[in-house]
């Protein structure tokens, strides 16, 4: 299916000959700094930046997308006709774990709905995700309630106005992104895609890839408490009582003065 | 701003908001021998943690905060060790029943329902019979004195239990079977019900029991202190969804917000604890409520945990 529509994007751009393009294909270049981020002890989320070149008619469109996964999920309804309560089970398939967009200031006025809508946009991943048990019609709204938990968790999102761009040269411009990775984001590989857009329509790609890994003290707590999960606890307990022992020496002091 | 990365929540926190949230809940604890969790958990939540592990760090926390007050109480004189070590006898046991029961009923089905409901009616009645009962006591005594004449029956059943024990701290005689009953139905509803107890427990003593407020207080303490080191355990080993670094903030600051806690509980009388309590428990069973009967900001919620 990627391959496919990347193939007729391709034909698409050659098949245009657009009279104000000079060159003759439509290069896109896309540079990572840095490509790596590491999770430490103070981890807050992370910048990266995004440069390269794209031709000079074009605007850019960034995601930034983490491995695809199933995902299942306890769907609320009402029981009885009154009560808001779990009632089962959905599962979306092929979802990407992260899924984020920036996009230039010159692409913001033209408002959320639209730009969902645009190719790499969230409606397009809507309706190549299926749902199981299937939903008939309300797909379209079970889709939506998985954008919103995604969107909440900061998982998945919008960035407008992230994009930068500098003065046209041979029918090519600069461009430069800054783009925001939030704290949540799990350990992987992710897809860096830029995609230059000429009115709504895909002209050219290039993708970097982006490692996200554990370091220092997170990585080694995450891997001891999977590996020794019994001694993981006992320190934990251990460490509680020592807590609650020590303020109680402290504030026992200060109690007989 | 100093923010720290939770390795196995995943998420980064800022220190000062954690251990704010510790303080806050840890005087609650040391107050009214709770463990907290009913209002910690869901604030956790709120900070973007993963509901198992939002549960499974404050279990972890539980521990330290009822270290510190359950010491403190002891100091006071307020932890009769003989009942609260019957009383977990009956509890886990309980606990181990809990388990079992929840597990046949989701085969069943409509678990959750039965769940939820169960929480809700227990929290609305003793919410409002704790509410009732110790304005009624505040403002009248002679309502008292024609209430414990229509109790005298259960007064007469209680002593005629065989097996009597004497609990010197809270000046008490009663069957070792008693603490032992009680203690196992508060395991069975807890593990059903997916909380630490504190809640049902605290009122059972002083209702069912007839423990003074005081010595109440204390002894739960000392109870849910080895129920969390038991959830703790569970968790770490099964599910690895304790966060070490969360239960760290959490704990710098409910430990001494328990001292805190458990100083204020000394200033104020039986009644006025009751009260404050009930008004709690109310306010539980409210938020609740609303849960289930407005429509949901967002439909699907992650699997795993309460």
């Amino acid at each position: 299916m990627k391959g496919l529509s990347t193939l007729l994007v391709l034909l698409a751009a050659g098949l245009w000959p657009c009279a104000h393009v000079t060159y003759a294909s439509t290069s896109v270049e896309a540079y990572l700094e840095p490509n790596a981020v590491s999770i430490g002890a103070f981890f807050s989320g992370a910048r990266i930046t995004v440069a390269g070149k794209v031709p000079a008619s074009s605007e850019v469109l960034i995601t930034v997308t983490g491995q695809n996964e199933d995902l299942k999920l306890n769907r609320k309804g009402r029981a009885f006709g009154l009560l808001w309560m779990n009632v089962g089970t959905t599962t979306f398939h092929d979802v990407p774990s992260v899924y984020l967009l920036y996009t230039s200031e010159s692409l913001a006025p033209i408002g959320r709905d639209h730009f969902e809508s645009m190719p790499g946009g969230f409606e397009s991943l809507g309706k190549k995700t299926t749902i199981t048990p299937s939903p008939g019609e309300a797909a379209g709204v079970l889709f939506k309630e998985f954008l919103k938990l995604k969107k909440k968790e900061g998982l998945y999102a919008v960035h407008r106005g992230e994009i930068q761009y500098s003065q046209e040269k041979d029918g090519e411009k600069s461009y430069e992104a800054a783009l925001r990775i939030p704290a949540k984001i799990p350990p992987g590989q992710y897809e860096v895609k830029v995609s230059a857009l000429n009115s709504g329509s895909v002209i050219g790609e290039a993708s970097e890839y982006l490692t996200v890994r554990e370091s220092g003290m997170p990585a080694y707590l995450s891997s001891f408490s999977l590996k020794h999960g019994l001694l993981y606890g006992i320190l934990a307990i251990l460490t509680a009582i020592a807590a609650g022992l020590l303020m109680d020496t402290l504030f026992g002091r200060k109690g007989s003065h | 701003m100093l923010n720290l990365y939770l390795p196995i929540a995943g998420e980064s926190v800022n220190l000062f908001v954690v251990f704010g949230m510790g303080g806050l809940v840890g005087i609650l604890s040391g107050i009214f021998g709770v463990g907290g969790g009913f209002l910690m958990t869901p604030l956790l939540i709120m900070l973007g943690i993963p509901p198992t592990v939002a549960a499974a760090s404050d279990s972890n926390q539980i521990v330290g905060a009822s270290t510190s007050a359950t010491l403190a109480h002891y100091k006071m004189g307020n932890v009769d060790f003989k009942m609260g070590i019957l009383l977990l006898i009956g509890g886990v046991a309980g606990g181990t029943l809990g388990v079992q029961i929840i597990k046949a009923l989701r085969e069943v089905g409509n678990a959750d329902f039965l769940i939820q409901i169960t929480y809700v009616l227990m929290l609305g009645l003793i919410g409002t019979y704790m509410f009732v009962e110790s304005i009624q006591a505040m403002r009248n005594k002679a309502v008292r004195r024609s209430s414990r004449k229509r109790e005298s029956r259960y007064t007469l059943l209680v002593n005629r239990l065989p097996w009597q024990m004497d609990f010197e701290k809270s000046g008490i005689r009663r069957s070792i079977l008693m603490p032992l009953g009680l203690g196992l139905f508060v395991g069975i509803l807890a593990a059903i019900m997916g909380v630490g107890g504190g809640f049902i427990m605290v009122p059972i003593m002083v209702y069912l029991l007839r423990m003074p407020m005081h010595v109440v207080v204390g002894t739960s303490l000392f109870q849910i202190l080895f129920t969390c080191i038991n959830v703790t355990l569970m968790q770490s080993v099964t599910n690895h969804t304790v966060d070490f670094i969360l239960a760290v903030i959490l704990l710098a600051g409910s430990t001494s917000g328990a001292q805190i806690g458990a100083r204020l509980s000394r200033r104020l009388k039986g009644d006025q604890l009751k009260i404050l309590l009930a008004s709690l428990v109310l306010l539980v069973m409210f938020k609740m409520l609303l849960d289930l009967l407005l429509p949901p900001g967002v439909l699907f919620s992650r699997t795993g945990g309460h």
